[in-house]
């Protein structure tokens, strides 16, 4: 990625299972998380495993998706009149894959319960389409999907849509819902934790699954909150995973720093992406640990909302910005005893009124990416 | 909303009704092991991306149906209640062709993963044509499709080449003279999702190298 203006974050709105955006910073202040359980098909029988839940359930319908993100889009265009709508592109981050695409495997291709398969379903940028048209938005779409990276990658894209003077403006939309399918996917890998999400924590057994939705709006119109760049890339040791040296990250988080003519001593503070799994949580602490000293103040999020996969670009860079907007930065949660004793998240919250955060998203298939945003 | 107009160096394209034979996996990836958890979608784009000799740089990857194959067995793991493959899972993710790529050649630049229903190809240069245009550097915009599935003529009415790829490397250009809208070249029976690649790649090979993104 080349050296870029930065762009300006112009609004954020949220859902997450601690309620809408002003809620869960509110509960997280609390230091209440919205853990809960589902129950999964695995292996042949009924598990229940911890799961960060929405509190009005979405249901693997297009209606319902079309629904939570139609409000969503809502309530961030709200103040845009009929020109600005017309210049703004919209984007979409996630790692569902198209519904109607399980349906026809699940209803024709195997044979287990045959049930006529309807082909009026939607893709996932259909959404995107229909919404645009709805809300009177440019015809610009995009869906990206790069698993955990998806929302976060749709932001640097953004990003380049603007400075490209393609459009004016851009809503990056990041959605993730209950899928048997990645649930069942990710136990099977032995990756779900049994309990709870434990970053960085040396007993740390697993993640847990979240589901969110959330949009932020790009711009170049003045704002207090502007995403100053990063840096994305391809580069994995295995296709789930990078080595637990950590040097892919490293690699990611440096030119992150240089798109923003940056250096480390700029950073305020990070969010890790740690999502409680052994070998990530160890590879990015190499990592950081590589390209930061021990003051750095650093901060995992996913004990409060879960991985929330596709969404966890927008819905967590979200809560960063309102949590420094309330003064603080969280702290994280079920850490007692760090993988590297001189690098601990904070385990209190941090008073915090501004500054430069890095935003950290280490996926499957070894798709990084850094991102960096900065509050005057 | 920007017209701009991309050259085009290099391109190649491959289908086939059912399966596609020689992707000349053994000389493209010698070591066995990972030979063998190549999925589909990554045979053919290791494949593509030979053709249009690129090893390394930034890629636009699109897939409507990703890794379908892998897909359907966990489904059909979970509706049976059988043992679910963690290597299934691994290899369901839409970013697992570009992947694999990006372990085989080493290749540590950016990767984008595109997935727009039937117009994945179009959405799929577009985003390309940005990455180029943002960056000054050469792009591999790539798209794969393959549906060869177990029962998959239950479902399948339209199209009649199962495996699918197409393939072109881009950069931007000032000189807008010669370039020339993407024409709808495909051949009949092609997935939709395919549509524009395909028409860009016959274009380039009867020698029409820029063509016209509006993006």
């Amino acid at each position: 990625m080349s050296k870029m203006d930065s762009v300006n974050i112009l609004g954020c709105e949220a859902i997450s299972s601690l309620g809408d955006l002003k809620q869960t910073v509110k509960l997280i202040k609390n230091s209440e998380t919205g853990i809960s359980s589902k129950r999964i098909d695995a292996n042949g029988e009924k598990v229940k495993i911890p799961y960060y839940l929405l509190e009005n359930e979405v249901k693997q319908n297009q209606k319902d998706i079309y629904a939570v993100l139609k409000n969503l889009l809502k309530k961030i265009v709200a103040n845009m009149d009929k020109n600005k709508r017309k210049s703004t592109a919209l984007l979409i981050g996630t790692s569902l894959i198209d519904w109607y695409l399980v349906d026809a495997i699940n209803s024709c291709a195997y044979e287990y319960k045959k049930t006529p398969y309807l082909s009026q379903k939607r893709s996932i940028d259909s959404y995107a389409k229909q919404l645009s048209s709805e809300f009177g938005l440019s015809d610009f779409t995009m869906s990206i999907n790069t698993a955990c990276t998806s929302s976060a990658n749709a932001l640097l894209e953004a990003k380049n849509l603007i400075n490209a003077g393609v459009t004016d403006y851009a809503v990056v939309l990041g959605l993730e819902i209950f899928s048997p399918v990645m649930s069942s996917g990710f136990y099977s890998m032995d990756l779900i934790s049994e309990t709870m999400p434990k970053p960085f924590d040396v007993d740390r057994d697993g993640l847990v699954l979240g589901e969110a939705a959330a949009g932020i709006l790009l711009g170049k119109e003045k704002s207090s909150w502007t995403l100053e760049g990063g840096f994305s890339n391809c580069n994995s040791q295995t296709i789930t995973s990078v080595s637990s040296s950590g040097d892919e990250c490293v690699e990611v988080m440096r030119k992150a720093l240089e798109d923003c003519s940056l250096h480390v001593e700029d950073i305020t503070a990070l969010k890790a992406h740690a999502t409680g799994s052994n070998s990530n949580d160890e590879a990015e602490l190499n990592a950081i640990s590589k390209v930061f000293d021990s003051s750095l103040i650093f901060t995992a999020l996913k004990p409060y909302i879960g991985h929330t996969i596709g969404a966890s670009g927008v819905i967590e860079i979200s809560i960063m910005m309102n949590a420094v907007d309330e003064g603080f930065i969280p702290k994280t949660l079920f850490c007692e005893e760090s993988i590297i004793e001189d690098f601990a998240p904070i385990n209190e919250h941090k008073e915090c009124k501004s500054g430069t955060f890095m935003c950290n998203y280490f996926g499957f298939g070894g798709n990084n990416t850094s991102l960096v945003i900065k509050k005057t | 909303m920007r017209k701009v107009a991309l050259k085009i160096s290099n391109a190649a394209k491959i289908f086939t009704e059912t399966k596609i034979e020689n992707l000349e996996e053994k000389r493209l990836v010698p070591n066995m092991m990972m030979r063998r958890r190549l999925t589909r979608n990554a045979k053919v784009m290791l494949y593509l991306s030979d053709k249009c000799s690129f090893k390394s740089g930034k890629i636009v990857y699109g897939s409507c149906f990703s890794e379908l194959e892998e897909t359907a067995k966990i489904a059909n793991a979970v509706l049976e209640g059988g043992l679910l493959s963690p290597t299934s899972f691994q290899n369901s993710v839409y970013n697992t062709a570009p992947s694999y790529f990006s372990l085989i050649n080493r290749d540590k630049d950016e990767i984008i993963t595109i997935s727009s229903g039937m117009k994945t190809s179009r959405e799929t240069i577009k985003t390309a044509a940005l990455q180029a245009l943002v960056s000054g550097e050469k792009v591999l915009c790539v798209c794969v499709e393959c549906i060869n599935i177990k029962n998959i003529e239950e479902i399948n009415k339209c199209a009649k080449y199962l495996e699918a790829g197409a393939a072109f490397v881009l950069e931007t250009t000032e000189d807008f003279s010669g370039a020339k809208e993407i024409e709808d070249k495909r051949e009949k029976g092609m997935m939709d999702s395919l549509k524009e690649i395909m028409s860009v790649v016959d274009m380039f090979e009867q020698a029409d190298d820029k063509i016209l993104v509006e993006l």
